[in-house]
């Protein structure tokens, strides 16, 4: 499945990532649903914000400690 | 080699010192469910005197110092939290930033009505609502401010759309 990574924008774009985002106690958030992808720039990915809403806050926190341990990782040049 | 911000780990923090603040900015905006990025936490904390108290000893357990371009070691103490309006602060668990206001003048008693207490984990955390998140993005609109605000604004209308 291809993944979802953010750009420098600050916002998440349809690219592989390097890692799931996985919760303190070892449960990964849903993955996104299998729709299609919107061309890029056209705007906000209704998919990807609808799959963002489907999740608990718990879950969103999680996805975004994963992309900012990620980037932290690809940082300091250690693998994720 | 700096460590990446631990959201939860912050939010424990001010949760077991009993901080009343705001969750805003990023993080706000990312539990209302916007797929956004952000690499620092931004709390609005109650002014009051008491809860200055709370939020000093938290700051300490978390070994803040402020983030200063010119290398020197200055940390948090009473006097500068009651009269400087924004501390952008490196923490053990990543950068806090502890703001007064956020936007042009919204302080806490104007945004704590437009909140909700969310479960993050076992912790309550009380978020400042999508719509005045991109309100006070409207108002400070920075470059980085107007960039997020179109996923904000499809993000709120897909919310109430599903009457979330």
């Amino acid at each position: 499945m291809q993944g979802r990574g953010f750009g420098q924008d600050g916002l998440l774009y349809h690219q592989p990532m390097s890692r799931k985002a996985t919760h303190r106690n070892g449960h990964e958030p849903s993955p996104p649903p299998e729709t299609p992808l919107a061309p890029p720039g056209s705007g906000p990915d209704d998919a990807l914000i609808l799959w963002m809403l489907s999740l608990t806050p718990t879950e969103r926190l999680a996805v975004a400690q994963g992309f900012v341990d990620s980037t932290y990782a690809l940082r300091n040049g250690k693998r994720s | 080699m700096e460590s990446a911000p631990r959201y939860l780990d912050i939010l424990e923090i001010l949760a077991r010192h009993q901080v009343e603040h705001i969750v805003v900015g990023g993080v706000a905006a990312i539990l209302e469910g916007a797929p956004v990025s952000t690499f620092d936490l931004d709390i609005v904390p109650n002014p009051a005197p008491e809860n200055r108290q709370r939020l000093l000893a938290a700051v300490r357990e978390l070994e803040a110092r402020y983030l200063d371009p010119a290398g020197r070691h200055l940390v948090p103490d009473e006097a500068k939290l009651a009269t400087l309006r924004m501390h952008q602060l490196l923490t053990k668990a990543g950068p806090l930033d502890v703001l007064a206001t956020i936007g042009k003048a919204m302080t806490y008693e104007h945004l704590v009505g437009r909140t909700h207490e969310r479960m993050v984990g076992n912790l309550s955390v009380r978020c400042l609502d999508l719509d005045a998140v991109i309100e006070s993005k409207e108002q400070a609109n920075r470059d980085k401010d107007r960039a997020a605000l179109p996923i904000l604004r499809r993000t709120l209308e897909l919310k109430r759309q599903r009457g979330a």
